[in-house]
This record gives C-alpha cells, sequence and structure tokens, in this order.
C-alpha cells in the first residue's frame, strides 16, 4: 500500500504491487547512472591575473626598444583571485620571447600567493637574438607542463623591438 | 517477469563494472606530431585532443605546452581547446637547435599527455 498527497488537501489512496515500485526505481537508478558519463564538471576559472606587463632596462626604465647584448627585464604584477582559500597558492611565471613563431628567449620566476594578494616578479632575459619586432608574453602556471602544470590566468603580450 | 529480472541481471552487472569503466575512459589528454622526424629551420605543428570523460570532450579550457630537448626548453605556449576538446600549436625550429630527441607535453588541469619528435643533425 503506498500513501501519497496530492495538491494542498487531497489524499490520494492508490494500491501498487510492491514489485512494480521496486522495478521503477531500479530503472531510474540505471538511468541516472547511465547518464554519468555525459555529466560535465566546469570549473576553469582562472586563480590568478596579470594585472600588468612592462619591460625595463637594467637600470629599471621602461622601454621597448633594446640592442643586443642588453638584458630586458620582465616586470609582471600578478594577483591571487581565489575568494576562499586560506592556503598559499604556487605558480610559475614564465616570459617568452617570440620572433614571428621561434621563441628567442625565456624567463621563468616562481613563487606562491595568498588569496588576495599581489606580488611583483621581473626575471631577466639577455637579447642575443636578430633585429625586428618580437613579443613578449606572460603565462602563469601551475608548474611546468611537463610536471603536470597547467594554466591558472589568462596570459598578456607586449611588442618591443631590437634594432 | 522473467525476462525482466534477467534484463536488470545484465544491467547490474554492466553498473558493476562501470567504475572501473569510467576510470578507464576518465579525462584524457591525446598528443601527436604530423612527422616523426624533422629538420632545422622546419615548422613542427602539435596537435592534441582533451576529453573529460568517453564522450564528453574537454572544451574551452585553457592548455599549458612545453617542448624540451633534454635539459633545455624549445617551446612553450598556452592555448584554448574548442569545443570539440581539439587544441594545437606550431613553432619553427632554430636553426642551432640540437639534433636528438624532443619531447612535447600538453597539461590541463584534469589531465597530461606526451608525445616525442626527433630533429636530424
Amino acid at each position: 500500500m503506498l500513501y501519497w498527497r496530492y495538491g494542498r488537501s487531497k489524499t490520494i489512496r492508490k494500491t501498487m504491487k510492491g514489485n512494480r515500485l521496486s522495478v521503477s526505481v531500479i530503472f531510474a537508478i540505471i538511468l541516472l547512472t547511465l547518464c554519468l558519463p555525459f555529466s560535465q564538471v566546469r570549473a576553469n576559472s582562472y586563480k590568478f591575473r596579470i594585472d600588468s606587463v612592462k619591460l625595463r632596462d637594467d637600470s629599471g626604465v621602461e622601454r621597448y626598444s633594446y640592442t643586443n647584448g642588453e638584458f630586458i627585464f620582465v616586470d609582471a604584477t600578478i594577483t591571487n583571485i581565489m575568494a576562499y582559500s586560506y592556503a598559499s597558492e604556487p605558480f610559475l611565471m614564465l616570459a617568452r620571447m617570440m620572433k614571428v613563431d621561434t621563441m628567442w628567449g625565456l624567463g621563468a620566476f616562481k613563487a606562491s600567493l595568498m588569496s588576495g594578494s599581489s606580488i611583483s616578479a621581473a626575471p631577466g632575459i639577455l637579447i642575443n637574438a636578430p633585429a625586428g619586432t618580437y613579443k613578449m608574453t606572460v603565462f602563469v602556471w601551475s608548474d611546468w607542463a611537463s610536471l603536470g602544470g597547467y594554466p591558472v590566468a589568462a596570459f598578456v603580450e607586449v611588442t618591443f623591438t631590437i634594432t | 517477469m522473467a525476462l525482466l529480472v534477467t534484463a536488470l541481471a545484465l544491467i547490474s552487472t554492466v553498473l558493476f563494472f562501470l567504475p572501473v569503466l569510467s576510470y578507464r575512459f576518465g579525462p584524457s589528454l591525446s598528443l601527436s606530431t604530423e612527422k616523426a622526424e624533422y629538420g632545422k629551420g622546419d615548422s613542427v605543428k602539435i596537435e592534441g585532443l582533451a576529453r573529460e570523460s568517453l564522450l564528453t570532450p574537454l572544451a574551452s579550457e585553457p592548455v599549458a605546452i612545453e617542448v624540451r630537448s633534454g635539459e633545455s626548453i624549445v617551446w612553450i605556449d598556452q592555448v584554448i581547446t574548442d569545443k570539440s576538446g581539439h587544441f594545437s600549436t606550431s613553432f619553427t625550429l632554430g636553426e642551432n637547435s640540437p639534433p636528438g630527441s624532443y619531447e612535447a607535453y600538453a597539461s590541463t588541469r584534469v589531465s597530461q599527455g606526451l608525445t616525442s619528435f626527433s630533429v636530424r643533425a
């Protein structure tokens, strides 16, 4: 015997065979289980934000034109934007110097940041590349990709020239 | 009724092994290059497919890509998967690229992939 309420006041009494109910419940569980492979869990919002990227020479002066043999410092400010986190989150900042589709230099900086905190880092790259227009791209990953690291911030790109 | 019980028994058996199948066909990332061997100055294209499960692509997901030749890093990039979970990156090998074996790694928050190619002298 099974009882349930229908609407606000009516109570309907209905008889149902117990095994029919069991079969319905089992089918419902089977259907829900079979739907699991189709489910998606999306949580790919970034943990960090690159606030600014400036190129500086060895005197700390912001500059976007360099010559061979000079050091270029990629001054980036990074903020941990996770709202609810009490642990310090590690990250790897990478600066890629690229012309067309060839990498000519790479700078790296590894640290960790508490939620809501910011840090400025300026890894240096010694310029040894032909003259032309280059792009400096700053990435923030959780670690090196070869160690299972993945992107934790949208990248930022700036353009400069080597004369 | 007997037929129904048999069907349920069969489905229950499948469900019993579902965790194993889910693990086998869980998050995955396959990675490949167009060729197995390249020369200096050649363009290398790396393509990949990221899946969240057997039937669900990992769409709009950032991917970190790193190419290494031994201890030196030859290329890094960050791309986003399309709605089918596909992604690609390409770069040109420098004229001073050392010959030998190169490893390409790609990584998302749920999966990692690896492929290798060689650069001839």
